[in-house]
């Protein structure tokens, strides 16, 4: 098992590079957007990507007379500095230098010109991971303690309505979900904010700052409690009509006792994998929340890069979102060999 | 255990009747000796595996309920398009806006296209909604009966207050605290024959009467001793008051003060001239005085029956928005409303009449001639040549214009004869569904009704939603299409050959599978542009793995059963092999899959379309294009995105019941379970 994880992992990376490097010369495709931004910034722009070799510099007077495709700045006298690209194998070979060596991803060019791409990334994150994290304290006990509770009640009236609920929270896609929460609680009654307060704001009123919350977290929530809830009760009204827990209860177990130590146990065994692939999530913003709130998190900032053309940004936003997924992926295959421990993944025949 | 049971009187007698028939000598005979035993067909109809999982899904009351609700939309999303004759290209602003209506206007207000309208500005003359507002009288509910009226203070002057507030004080403040300044009057000529008495009522309310409000304010006189236009000399009336009050001069003290100051003596005691009254406050003789002082009105009068009203006010706003004879600033003074009226009105609005009622309107001499051409109405001309309003000639609507006329009633004629030329109008009540539909704005003759509302450009909400849904579904089912074929094709070869093939085109299918949706979704939207086809070849370059994996999955459970191993060696082909003996087994959950695909094509265009409207969001009137869109009004008008919000979770929810019946029903460990 340990070397299949260790085989699994190396072929994430690998997998990961082989999109990543697809995704970097395509969008290398992609018509170029120059920063903007005053003379110096743009040249110190520039020459940073001539020493990282992605440029350079054209001054043979041929070559701008015949080359299109020159980025040209003009400083205040009038002066005209052109760059030409390199080839893209050798700027995707510059890039991958530069990653390996320096850790560099490259320079926003739009978003806010200069700084390095890692570092905006950086200061988005702890907003996308908060939210998250608040969402799971939440949706992993309520869905669960909801599953079991309708699990427990099957086929009466509580158990039809806690599937119903479940039903209609799977179903609705999550911007419908916000759309309702704000016209309710934020339009009509305005009891909570329409958009993520600004961090300044957000701290002059700590209360602000609280209700804030309650809007992402529920959406966030709303959907993994439901997804919780339908695999908690799935399961345990399974193992609840298996003949061990029968023994148990012929032992003379009360019935408490069985579905805590015996019917419980073996119905979480699924569950629990799905709690890890939660987590392994935490890093990822959800795209269409932050939009919609305007939460200054990984996913808005990939909406927002995307939109006004900053690759750089894209690319490291897009590295993460790689990651998680396949993680993700080999969280949910190892689970199968924890469910069923007939399952042996990669095991040779 | 044993009864002693009385036996019945029928036991008895069957007992008799064996007791009789026995016998002893046939206790074996053969039953079917001779007779030759063979199969028998079932006399039982066979059911295949379709019939099966049909009888089945039917049993699943919700799954019905979701096909039904799908097969409902879907042709709504065919239909409402061809049959609802609403333009929803062309815009019409008179219409935009206007909230859902299903029904006559009712007491709950609930999908009548009524709305509740709140802190409209009230105008005072005709106790209806101001000019300003985008509100009429006469489409209110109730009509001003139906108007909650209430008065909110304001301390800021504005158009609105100027043109329909009154009341408040005037408040006087310096703009720096040692530096002087106030206001003075509209000049007036001084004549010493006269007595004159001055009052100025402050608002106590405002400076509540604590002590550290106590302003220091003057009053003066300014005076043109000299008769040169100009007011150079100032005449105090009253001095620095320490205490904040009401106060009157009389005309004797207003006469001493006056008579008895040096530069009125030194003028040669004039019998007349200019003056103006100043109040000003004066913070440069102590600077911790309150700089600000709150006047309720100034009254000055005389014995002589002079008119003052230019000077004199007791409504602050009509005092500051008189502005051709108008108090002035002196000094570095500032001029501010305090606690202005305004009435509000609160009140249960008809947008419909508003847009397709009645009003007032004035037609020309043409526009009545053409109504009469077309045979809608008539009516005989005063014919008066001289300038003036007249009461209107006889006036009818014919059959066919009690339908079609926009003109209902006409209150006069109204000539105007310039320089030889004779104009003539009529004002008319206008029907103003009739005249939209007269200039080709609404398609039918009657006041329409939109279920959903209108948008911004006044267009058919209801029209726009299942065109848009027609759009997404045609991308579904397309989507679905492509993906189950390409799918089970690539699922096969991979699964059914096995080893090198299966391995490469696994990897393939990783790596493809890997790349974050929105991404690829993105570069292709910005390498090809964003169409209906790009966006369904987007759509598809990832959609078709899911039912990949799953026939391959499907093919390594079966290829290597006995049953195709048999086939196997009676020489079936490998294409026989494939679509005879093992896809057949997997085709439930595969079309199942299939089905599910549709929700989550639609689900996918709207979320890109709502993620990225402006640069990749589909070109086109598409579901999720038509969310965005409403999403951008969820604050002012939350309808749009109630209604189409309820679409989708219909359709979501719809689909998920459907699938889950769809699954259950073609799986064929789940057969019996249920009954």
């Amino acid at each position: 098992m340990g070397k299949y994880v260790i085989q699994r992992i190396l072929l994430i990376f690998i997998t990961g590079f082989i999109i990543l490097s697809l995704t970097y010369i395509l969008l290398q495709q992609l018509r170029v957007e120059p920063p903007a931004g005053t003379f110096s910034a743009q040249y110190s722009y520039w020459e940073d990507q001539v020493s990282l070799g992605y440029y350079y510099r054209v001054t043979d007077l041929h070559t701008i007379a015949t080359n299109l495709n020159l980025q040209v700045i003009t400083d205040a006298n009038g002066k005209s500095f052109y760059y030409a690209p390199y080839s893209t194998l050798t700027r995707y070979f510059n890039w991958l230098t530069n990653i390996v060596t320096r850790w560099d991803w490259g320079t926003s060019t739009t978003l806010s010109v200069g700084k390095s791409a890692i570092q905006i990334e950086m200061a988005r994150l702890p907003y996308s991971m908060r939210l998250n994290v608040i969402s799971i304290l939440f949706s992993i006990p309520l869905g669960i303690g909801l599953g079991i509770w309708a699990a427990l009640k099957k086929n009466t009236w509580i158990d039809n309505s806690i599937s119903t609920i479940i039903m209609i929270f799977i179903s609705v896609p999550s911007f419908v979900l916000i759309s309702f929460l704000l016209i309710w609680f934020a339009y009509n009654t305005k009891w909570l904010p329409t958009r993520w307060p600004s961090e300044a704001n957000a701290q002059a009123d700590p209360l602000l700052g609280f209700k804030a919350y309650i809007i992402p977290v529920s959406a966030l929530s709303f959907g993994s409690i439901a997804s919780f809830a339908r695999y908690t009760r799935a399961e345990l009204t399974e193992v609840m009509s298996s003949e061990f827990l029968l023994l148990a209860r012929t032992k003379g177990l009360t019935k408490p006792q069985t579905v805590v130590r015996h019917a419980l146990r073996n119905a979480m065994v699924p569950i629990v994998p799905m709690i890890i692939s939660e987590f392994v999530g935490i890093l990822s913003g959800s795209m269409v929340l932050e939009q919609l709130y305007g939460i200054p998190g990984v996913g808005s900032l990939f909406v927002d890069a995307l939109t006004s053309k900053d690759y750089a940004v894209v690319m490291v936003d897009m590295a993460i979102y790689t990651i998680i997924g396949l993680f993700a992926t080999l969280v949910i295959d190892l689970s199968y060999g924890i469910v069923d421990p007939r399952i042996r993944m990669g095991a040779s025949k | 255990m044993f009864f002693n049971k009385k036996k019945s009187k029928a036991e008895k007698k069957e007992d008799a009747k064996f007791a009789v028939e026995f016998d002893s000598s046939q206790d074996f005979k053969y039953v079917e000796v001779g007779a030759s035993i063979h199969d028998r067909r079932f006399s039982a109809r066979p059911t295949t595996f379709l019939k099966d999982a049909l009888k089945r899904f039917t049993k699943n009351r919700s799954s019905v309920v979701g096909f039904w609700i799908i097969a409902v939309l879907m042709a709504m999303a065919i239909i409402v398009p061809l049959a609802d004759q609403n333009d929803i290209n062309a815009s019409s602003l008179s219409s935009s806006y206007l909230p859902p209506k299903w029904w006559g206007v009712n007491d709950a207000g609930l999908l009548d296209g009524t709305g509740k309208v709140q802190d409209v500005v009230i105008d005072p003359a005709t106790k209806g909604p101001a000019a300003t507002t985008a509100y009429v009288s006469h489409a209110i509910v109730g009509g001003l009966d139906g108007v909650y009226y209430h008065d909110e203070t304001y301390n800021l002057l504005s158009e609105t207050i100027e043109a329909y507030g009154h009341g408040g004080s005037v408040l006087i403040r310096t703009d720096t605290l040692t530096k002087n300044g106030g206001i003075y009057s509209p000049t007036f000529t001084y004549d010493k024959t006269e007595n004159y008495t001055l009052a100025i009522a402050l608002n106590d309310e405002a400076n509540a009467g604590t002590s550290a409000h106590n302003p220091n304010y003057v009053v003066n006189f300014y005076a043109d001793l000299n008769n040169d236009g100009t007011l150079e000399t100032e005449i105090p009336l009253m001095d620095y008051s320490a205490t904040y009050q009401d106060f009157t001069l009389d005309s004797t003290t207003i006469a001493a003060k006056i008579q008895a100051d040096p530069s009125y003596v030194a003028a040669g005691r004039p019998a007349t001239f200019t003056s103006a009254v100043e109040i000003s406050l004066k913070t440069s003789q102590d600077p911790l005085a309150y700089p600000a002082l709150y006047i309720d009105g100034v009254t000055l009068s005389s014995d002589l029956l002079t008119d003052f009203s230019a000077i004199n006010f007791s409504d602050a706003v009509k005092m500051m928005s008189n502005t051709t004879n108008a108090w002035k600033i002196s000094g570095s003074g500032t001029l501010d409303v305090y606690h202005a009226i305004l009435t509000l009105g609160d009140f249960r609005y008809d947008y419909y009449n508003a847009a397709f009622g009645d009003d007032t309107y004035v037609f020309d001499a043409d526009s009545i001639k053409e109504f009469i051409a077309k045979g809608w109405m008539t009516y005989a001309f005063t014919g008066n040549t001289s300038t003036g309003e007249y009461a209107p000639g006889a006036f009818a609507l014919t059959a066919k214009g009690e339908i079609y006329c926009p003109v209902r009633a006409i209150s006069k004629e109204s000539i105007v004869t310039w320089k030889g030329s004779t104009v003539v109008s009529l004002t008319c009540t206008r029907s103003l569904y009739r005249y939209d539909y007269y200039k080709g704005l609404i398609s039918s003759c009657s006041s329409p009704q939109y279920f959903f509302g209108t948008d911004s450009n006044g267009r058919d909400f209801f029209k726009i939603v299942f065109s848009g849904l027609l759009t997404s579904l045609e991308l579904g089912v397309l989507c679905a299409i492509i993906n189950f074929s390409f799918g089970l094709i690539w699922g096969a070869v991979s699964g059914y050959f096995g080893g090198w093939v299966d391995i490469i085109m696994e990897r393939f299918t990783e790596i493809l599978g890997g790349m974050p949706w929105i991404v690829l979704m993105t570069l292709i939207a910005m390498l090809m542009g964003s169409t209906f086809w790009t966006f369904l070849f987007a759509l598809c370059l990832t959609g078709w793995m899911g039912v990949a994996g799953m026939t391959r999955s499907q093919f390594y459970r079966f290829k290597d059963r006995e049953y195709v191993l048999a086939s196997r060696t009676l020489g079936a082909s490998d294409a026989r092999l494939i679509f005879r003996h093992i896809l057949p087994n997997g085709v439930g959950t595969i079309v199942t899959a299939t089905a599910f695909m549709i929700p989550g094509v639609i689900f996918s265009e709207a979320t890109i379309s709502y993620l990225l409207p402006t640069a990749f969001g589909f070109k086109g009137t598409s579901f999720g294009v038509t969310l965005s869109n409403a999403q951008g009004e969820i604050a002012l008008h939350p309808y749009m995105i109630v209604s189409a919000s309820i679409v989708m979770m219909l359709i979501m929810i719809s689909f998920n019941l459907f699938g889950n019946g769809l699954r259950d029903a073609f799986n064929p460990s789940l057969k019996g379970s249920n009954e």
